[in-house]
């Protein structure tokens, strides 16, 4: 039987599974990209992967 | 599917050996071997022992603890002037983020899990807004730190 999770733990274990061995590089290749740039960046590349995986989310409802 | 997580594989191990090298100042050819080893050591422990999950679920410790150290970088970095641009070369940045923003080979084997099929698009929005102010605090770490 496959154990459950709450949507809080779902949270974190998706989480942590994005934080990766990036986040070591994350802080000086922000360096050199700016402040502004970095931010536009960071949020447009989630905005772009979230769709992705919404994507995947509806497939799974529908299965 | 495995196949897919070959490249994965060979990168984090390299950045695995290329970390072991930052700390030990120099470049030694029995890094890689050792580390191999090591792994392989690890890998029969985790299936002996069935503690897969919890070995994963302590990541979260390694990713609090990183933050921490990028606090501590701000808090001890050393006085005088310095300037970070508003815009630069992000050509670096986008692949990375690509990369750290990547939950789409697992996603659906941790949230299928989960038997609130109603909140599944509440948690994916969660979990980027996490991930989207967590990267950016760490882009943001290492400015005025030098």
């Amino acid at each position: 039987m496959v154990e459950s999770i709450t949507n809080i733990f779902t949270v974190l274990g998706l989480v942590n599974g994005m934080m990766g061995g990036t986040i070591l590089v994350l802080p000086i290749i922000g360096l050199a990209s700016g402040y502004i740039s970095s931010l536009l960046g960071c949020f447009i590349m989630g905005i772009i992967s979230c769709y992705t995986v919404y994507i995947i989310v509806l497939h799974i409802g529908k299965s | 599917m495995w196949i897919s997580f070959l490249p994965s594989l060979i990168i984090y191990f390299r950045l695995i050996c290329l970390q072991i090298e930052g700390l030990l100042q120099y470049i030694s050819p029995i890094i890689g071997p050792a580390v191999a080893v090591f792994l392989l050591v690890e890998i029969l422990a985790v299936q002996k022992f069935q503690i897969g999950k919890q070995t994963l679920a302590y990541g979260i410790v390694s990713i609090v603890t990183y933050i921490l150290f990028l606090i501590w970088a701000q808090i001890t970095a050393p006085e005088g002037p310095k300037e970070v641009p508003a815009t630069g070369d992000i050509f670096h940045l986008i692949p990375a983020l690509e990369m750290s923003y990547t939950i789409q080979i697992f996603a659906a084997q941790t949230i299928i899990r989960n038997p609130n099929r109603n909140d599944y698009i509440k948690i994916i929005l969660q979990t980027f807004l996490v991930g989207f102010l967590t990267y950016t605090f760490i882009i943001y770490g290492s400015y005025c730190t030098f």
